[in-house]
Parts: C-alpha cells; structure tokens; sequence
C-alpha cells in the first residue's frame, strides 16, 4: 500500500510540473513566465496524495513545513538571480540551494516555536 | 528586491525607463500558444522525475522525521534548478536570470498558499483547500507581478526577450 501510495506521489508531482512548465513556456515575458517556475506543484501533488492515503491532520503538518520552504525559495530566487549572472546558470542556480537549506531551516525553527501544537 | 532590476541612477533617467517607447508593452503578460512548438519532449521528461523525485524524497524524510521537517521539501528547489539549467543551456544565461527573478514573485505567492492549505484545511473539504490555495497563488503571483511592475522592480530588457523566430 504504501509502495503505491510513493508510485502516486511520484506520478501527480511529475505530471503537475509539467503541466506548470507548459504553462511557463507559453507565457511572455520571461519574468512573467517565471513565475511559474515556483508554483505549488509539488506541494499540491503530495498534500491531495496525504489526504487520499493518510489524513488531513498530517496534510495540515506537512502544509506548515511547505511555509519554511517556501521563504527559502524566495530567498533561493534573490540569490540566484545575481548568481546566475556571475557564475552561469548551472553554477550560480546550484549555489542559491544553500540559502535555501540556511532559510528554509532556519525558518522552520522559528515556525515550530511560533505555531501552537 | 534590488535585485528584481538594474535601477536606473537618477530620477531622470528612472523616468526614461518607464516612459520608454513600447516598455509597457514589454512588460504586459501575454500568451503566445506557438512557442508549444519549441517544448522539447527531453526537457519535460527531466522536468517530470525532478518532480516525481522531489515528491517522493519530500515523503520520505517526512515518514523518517517528522511531517512538519518532510513538508519544507514540498517547496525545494528541485525544478526551479533544473528549469533554470535548462533555459540557461538553451537561451543563455540572461533569459534563466530572468526567469529566477519572477520565480521570486511566485515563491511569495507559494509561501501565502501554504499558509492558506494550513488555515483551511481542516475547516472545509481537502478538494476545495487545495483548490482554493491554487487559485490564491495564481491571483497573488498576478498581482505581485503587476505591482513589480508598476513600481519598477521588474523591467523586461528587449535583449533579454527572444522570439520564437530568434531560436
């Protein structure tokens, strides 16, 4: 059951990239296009998976981590931006999944002191 | 947000920029179906297991911690990275920039949408959580991206816009 429930989280997560890369290749300009890039795809592919297999208490926990992740992708897209221009795409996009991790982490400390359990 | 665009140096010249021949039109959202044309089945493959992967190892750490520790995973950089690669390789490096920099946009979106599933999740049926958060995120990222806009945080350069005619 669970091997399923991993197969299914795979399956929605792929597909709803794809379908918000596709959403990102026909929209103009570049900037615009980008924000496709940081839509809730996975996010919304393994809450609906949770709910379908586990329950809605672990979704809602799951949910309050994605907030942590998410700050550190904006952090994540500040730094790339400067960074891609210095060091190239490849080089420059690698290095911001540090400020991510420092945000991201960060961040969550101060969520699970903040959010009532 | 310094980073959303090269300000200009004086009043003067910020002005310039705004009331540039054609900026806004640059700038507007727009739809353009053909570059479908140009969508390389390789690229989405990649796109696709980045994906399923991110979903997949996000589930796992949180079954090994905690639920709350697996979720930050939900929002990795995973595809951003591997779009970003991918538009650099190839567009150039300017165009991939570009990208990230609305991604910023989307990311803020991503973190209310978050907050949103969190609030309501429990209150009304999974479906119309889910629901309800995509269409926030979409709305938020519209909005932010015209404020961006309109306040000169974003300016599309000409020489970072291609044509479908120019690849």
């Amino acid at each position: 059951m669970q091997l399923v429930s991993y197969a299914a989280r795979f399956f929605a997560g792929g597909a709803l990239v794809c379908v918000f890369a596709l959403i990102s290749a026909v929209c103009t300009p570049k900037r615009f296009a980008g924000i496709f890039s940081a839509a809730p795809s996975v996010l919304v592919a393994s809450l609906a998976i949770t709910l379908v297999a586990q329950n809605s208490a672990k979704a809602v926990s799951t949910a309050e981590g994605a907030i942590a992740g998410a700050v550190g992708l904006i952090a994540y897209c500040l730094v790339s931006t400067p960074a891609i221009r210095r060091f190239k795409s490849l080089a420059g996009s690698g290095l911001a999944v540090i400020a991510w991790s420092a945000v991201a982490v960060g961040m969550f400390i101060v969520l699970d002191k903040v959010i009532p359990r | 947000m310094s980073t959303f665009s090269t300000p200009p140096s004086d009043l003067s010249s910020r002005e310039q920029v705004r009331g540039a021949p054609g900026q806004h039109d640059a700038d507007r959202p727009r739809v353009d179906m053909s570059r479908l044309r140009q969508a390389k089945p390789k690229d989405y493959v990649i796109r696709f297991a980045f994906g399923g992967l991110v979903s997949v190892v996000a589930a796992l750490i949180g079954h090994w911690t905690t639920p709350e520790f697996g979720g930050i995973f939900t929002a990795f950089p995973a595809i951003l990275l591997a779009s970003l690669t991918l538009i650099g390789k190839r567009e150039g490096d300017e165009p991939s920039a570009e990208d990230a920099e609305g991604g910023a946009l989307g990311a803020i979106a991503l973190t209310a949408t978050a907050a949103v599933i969190t609030l309501t999740l429990t209150r009304v049926a999974g479906a119309v959580s889910l629901a309800g958060a995509l269409g926030v995120w979409l709305i938020l990222s519209l909005l932010l991206y015209l404020l961006a806009v309109k306040v000169g945080w974003l300016h599309t350069s000409r020489r970072g816009e291609r044509s479908p005619s120019d690849e």
